[in-house]
């Protein structure tokens, strides 16, 4: 350990850290354009220069290891006047067109000019600027402008150390050097998006996104990605209602506009995939069921909750009464949250009967965003992906759902065709992606015998279709809970949105089930887990304060310390 | 042969009685507008003239024919459609006893120019201007509407207070002319007091004149007394629900009760329809000189005399709207009952007294 | 602050007897009467829509939208006068420009001019002085509601 003091602070850190990183410890935020805590130095930007006592000329704190006693300013007028002149340099051939860039808002340079930058500018007139290409489209997710590039490097470390396909380079020398690919050939991987999010300024910028708000018309909701057992962290950027501009018609409110990863250093560290990025397009998709539907003579029929309820609690307890509690079962889901399985696992036991079947999504085909040679259900990489692509198949089975739905429904469809199951409720559909056709079909005929067959989900189905009830649910942005991820680390997922139409929070729904079965009253997320804390043995002692925003893992052996991945609010994206 | 001159006299005087309220209307906006800086009607027009606004009463008669005539829901729909015309009636039968001039000579034939000459005169005034406030209470309480029942409330109190007042006030002077009979009253006026002054009303009974001015406006449901209607307060009051030619009939009305009041006023303390020293024959000035005048002339200059006094008196009576603010509804009443018919009371001792001394 | 009357404790004889300040009241209004009657100039009425009274040309009017020399928009779609919006009626969908150094066009620009507070932040907060106040027009007065929202086309014709 070594101690040394800036600004007069004491910090005590190990050795071989930089100065930039104590700094940070001790509370001074240095500013810096190329410096990456998750990328390697390359000390090209010079904005981190500080002042060391002893040393004649300023040192970049970036790639300069702390020494004992070492006494450091990070803000002297003649550090300040520096960092002026290195600003001025970095603007030299920067355009002003901060009101057109998707970065405004969220740019680094834009902040930091603010913040220390403010120089008197020698250059006369823009037109001495220095003019490169605009818009250039490097594959199907990212524009590239090279005019707004500062060369701070980032993107190439990126490319060169996290997903290795080097694919990013300096062109030219002097003013006219550029960032590009070779021949401008397009970017690939599943990566492509953390591209933007490194990029300090806008010269990287997201297509998907490009145009489509502007960040402070969004506010960030915590949320956890949905889209494999890895769990990233992220955030949602959504327009609330009742948020800041709320009447621009062609910005519509209640909607999530982008994800951005959460910094989580055992999870994902900086990153996500372009799939879960993309993923809130399934939240705002045309097909999503918005209200209960019961089967009539002429097809599903829109309904209201209260009849919903009523019939499906009268008509369970009715066949639980004819043919025994057996006769009744319910379906776990790995899509949905450890509360709502538990609910359902709660209400279950109050009937006398007690589920062990969970199902598992396994996609077909592709995903928006996803480059690979087989399906995303088979898709795995060495960085972030999991061949899982369910985001609580450790949770639902830690609730006590321990069979898998397979090939014949873990006995379930035998059992339904021999008729002694009579009533299935199930979270979500079981049957979405069935890889074989024969088996979806035979499976989809069973059901059809069922007396009573509840489907509750966010999106309609061929098994919703042949429901006797249909229960919409929502997405995982419209409601809280926690998710179980493949390390067994229990994380929040928050509401960011209000439900579409009249569909409610699917724990909402289960709990008035387990009201109406006297198994107790449920009023948020949160109480549901405490009642879960206290009955599943696997989730003894915690609750949604010590989850926070790391997470607990599962059985409870550990937090995590404070510092290992701790970010400071407001700082905006790029850290 | 009487009796078409009769009716000739009655259509003469209704007629001119309804184009005074109509004409009213226009005075009373242009008068307000110049009052307050402003230009008032001159939008109206027949082949691009708009003869000084004066279209406008003529629009206005057009709009309110034309206009739904609206009954409210839970109205009682017999007293609602006749509460204007019980409103309205009295109005104009009061002016049957005013006279406006002396008589015509024509021939042989000698004309009153009064429609009727009644000896109880001045009573007949009272009796049916208190019919009056009933088309008032009866509209505002058929109309089913708070606003129009409290308007219909507070114009029978106050008519009733003032009604009280108004009688009281002018007993000063019948004491002084010893007459109730209009066409005496204004004969009387005619004499002259040391050979100089007329003796007309407002000079025998100053004060009764400035009280009866005052329970007259307040009669007629005017600014400063226009409580039951009171725009600010309840809206229209009793004239609320009305519509069309309905709430034509209680706008005419109250116009045509400004003429009354100042035919009235006229009558009673400015000589009515006398120019002083003008006689049967011609002027005769106390100085001595003479001025001989065919008798028709003298008809004539008295009718005139007659108008113009009352056009000067509407002309102030709309002036007063325009000056003065509301009362409160206790102020009206306070000085309805503690202020006015003590004073009228008082009036009327000191009167008897100084008749007393003088006779 | 409100203002306090000091009022007397009684009135006035004067006061009381209602008549000479009634009286006093009424000729204030029959000298205007009379003034107005015999010097009609000097009445303040305007004959509106055929006489107008001159307007100060630094009065905010309706929007027009600027053109570059080849008649398109200035406007680069930036959102900046949607943000600075007290009333919320500006709206805006940006589009591609085809020409890279401008980047953004908007596809959708309209101003809901019955939700308009006509405050000039939005032309404040322009970095193209693409919007401007300054038409000369006033206001735009519509039957229904609807029609009073105006879009790109409207607005470039100023």
């Amino acid at each position: 350990m070594m101690t040394l003091t800036i600004d007069g602070k004491k910090v005590e850190v190990p050795e071989g850290t930089k100065v930039i990183e104590a700094a940070q410890k001790a509370g001074i935020t240095i500013p810096r354009f190329c410096y990456h805590p998750a990328l390697s130095i390359a000390g090209v930007c010079r904005l981190c220069t500080v002042a060391i006592e002893g040393q004649k000329k300023g040192a970049i704190s970036c790639n300069t290891p702390v020494a004992e006693g070492m006494v450091v300013y990070t803000n002297t007028p003649e550090i300040q006047e520096t960092r002026k002149g290195i600003y001025e340099l970095h603007m030299a051939n920067h355009p002003i067109d901060c009101p057109v860039c998707d970065q405004s808002g969220e740019c680094v340079l834009q902040n930091y000019y603010m913040q220390v930058g403010r120089y008197k500018s020698a250059f006369k007139n823009t037109a001495e600027k220095v003019q490169k290409r605009k818009v250039v489209h490097l594959g199907e997710k990212i524009v590239l402008d090279t005019e707004r590039c500062i060369l701070c490097d980032r993107c190439v470390r990126f490319c060169n150390e996290i997903t290795k396909n080097y694919e990013l380079n300096r062109f030219n020398r002097g003013n006219h050097t550029e960032i590009g690919t070779f021949e401008n050939r397009p970017l690939t991987g599943n990566y492509q998006e953390n591209l933007v999010d490194v990029c300090p300024v806008g010269a990287l910028l997201s297509k998907d996104f490009r145009f489509k708000v502007r960040v402070w018309w969004v506010e960030p909701v915590d949320s956890i990605c949905n889209q494999c057992s890895r769990g990233c962290n992220i955030q949602l950027h959504v327009r609330k209602k009742g948020g800041q501009v709320q009447n621009t018609v062609f910005h519509p409110t209640n909607e999530v506009y982008r994800i951005k990863p959460r910094l989580h250093a055992d999870v994902n560290s900086y990153w996500i995939c372009d799939v879960g990025r993309y993923s809130y397009k399934q939240i705002h998709t045309e097909s999503r069921l918005s209200q209960p539907l019961k089967k009539g003579p002429r097809g599903l029929q829109a309904k209201g909750w209260a009849d919903a309820f009523e019939d499906i609690a009268s008509r369970m307890r009715g066949i639980a009464q004819k043919s025994g509690p057996s006769s009744v079962a319910a379906l776990g889901s790995a899509q949905h949250t450890n509360e709502e399985n538990y609910l359902l696992w709660r209400w279950m036991k109050k009937m006398g009967t007690s589920p062990t079947v969970y199902h598992r999504a396994v996609p077909k085909g592709g995903r928006p965003g996803f480059h690979g040679d087989v399906d995303w259900g088979e898709f795995e990489d060495n960085l972030l992906i999991q061949k899982d692509k369910n985001p609580n198949t450790r949770g639902v089975q830690a609730v006590g759902f321990h069979k898998e739905f397979t090939l014949d429904g873990a006995g379930l469809l035998p059992a339904i065709e021999r008729g002694e199951i009579k009533a299935l409720y199930c979270l979500g559909d079981p049957l979405r992606d069935l890889q074989n056709k024969e088996t979806f079909l035979s499976a989809l005929s069973a059901m059809e015998r069922l007396e009573l067959l509840v489907v509750q989900d966010a999106y309609p189905s061929d098994l919703a279709s042949r429901a006797t009830w249909v229960l919409p649910g929502v997405t995982f942005a419209e409601k809280e809970g926690t998710f179980t991820n493949f390390q067994g680390r229990v994380q929040r997922i928050r509401k960011a949105i209000e439900p579409l139409g009249e569909a409610k929070a699917d724990w909402e729904i289960l709990s008035e089930f387990v009201k109406r079965f006297e198994g107790g009253e449920f009023s948020s997320a949160e109480g549901i887990f405490e009642a879960l804390a206290q009955e599943i043995p696997a989730f003894h002692g915690m609750t949604y304060e010590m989850i926070g925003s790391k997470g607990v893992m599962l059985p409870l052996t550990q937090t995590l310390s404070p510092q290992s991945g701790e970010r400071a609010k407001g700082e905006g994206f790029n850290p | 042969m009487d009796f078409l001159i009769e009716v000739i006299k009655v259509f003469v005087v209704a007629i001119m009685l309804l184009n005074m309220a109509a004409i009213l209307t226009w005075v009373e906006r242009k008068e307000s507008a110049l009052v307050q800086d402003r230009v008032g009607p001159n939008r109206a027009s027949i082949f691009g003239m708009s003869l000084i606004g004066l279209l406008h009463p003529v629009a206005d008669a057009i709009k309110m024919i034309m206009k739904e005539d609206f009954v409210p829901q839970h109205a009682n729909r017999f007293l609602f459609k006749i509460a204007p015309a019980l409103a309205v009636f009295p109005v104009f039968v009061v002016f049957a006893v005013i006279p406006f001039g002396d008589v015509l000579q024509i021939g042989e034939r000698v004309i009153k120019l009064q429609i009727a000459d009644l000896n109880v005169g001045i009573l007949y005034i009272f009796a049916l201007s208190s019919l009056a406030v009933y088309g008032v209470i009866i509209g505002g309480w058929a109309s089913n509407n708070k606003y129009s029942l409290l308007g219909g409330m507070r114009a029978a109190s106050q008519m009733i207070s003032y009604e009280v007042c108004m009688g009281v006030t002018l007993v000063g002077l019948f004491m002084i002319f010893g007459t109730v009979e209009l066409d005496d009253l204004v004969r009387y006026q005619g004499e002259l007091i040391g050979g100089w002054i007329p003796k007309w009303g407002i000079l025998v009974q100053p004060i009764s004149f400035f009280l009866f001015l005052a329970t007259a406006m307040a009669e007629n449901k005017r600014i400063p007394f226009d409580l039951p209607e009171g725009d600010s307060e309840i809206v229209a009051g009793y004239h609320l629900e009305y519509s069309g030619f309905r709430f034509g009939m209680f706008f005419l009305g109250e116009y045509a009760e400004i003429v009354v009041i100042s035919a009235l006023v006229t009558t009673l303390f400015f000589g009515g329809w006398q120019i002083p020293y003008l006689y049967g024959n011609g002027f005769h000035f106390p100085w001595g000189a003479e001025l001989a005048i065919v008798p028709w002339a003298v008809s004539l200059l008295q009718v005139g005399s007659f108008s113009i006094k009352v056009l000067f008196f509407c002309w102030l009576l709309v002036l007063t709207r325009w000056t003065f603010p509301r009362f409160r509804y206790d102020q009206v009443m306070r000085m309805g009952w503690k202020m006015i018919l003590p004073l009228a009371l008082a009036n009327i001792v000191v009167t008897g007294i100084v008749l007393l001394i003088f006779n | 602050m409100a203002i306090v009357v000091q009022r007397k404790e009684r009135l006035s004889l004067a006061e009381r007897l209602y008549i000479p300040i009634l009286l006093g009241g009424l000729v204030v209004t029959t000298r205007r009467f009379f003034r107005n009657l015999f010097h009609p100039e000097n009445l303040v009425t305007v004959q509106y829509p055929e006489e107008r009274r001159p307007i100060s040309p630094q009065l905010r009017f309706r929007h027009r939208l600027t053109k570059r020399e080849d008649g398109t928009p200035r406007c680069v779609a930036c959102m900046c006068c949607p943000t600075a919006c007290p009333a919320n009626c500006i709206h805006i969908e940006p589009q591609e420009h085809s020409d890279p150094t401008i980047e953004k066009r908007p596809a959708r620009f309209e101003i809901d001019l019955s939700r308009c507070v006509f405050c000039g932040l939005c032309v404040e907060a322009c970095p193209c002085d693409a919007i401007r106040m300054d038409t000369g027009k006033l206001g735009s007065p519509s039957y229904q509601l609807k029609n009073m929202v105006v879009d790109i086309d409207f607005l470039l014709k100023g």
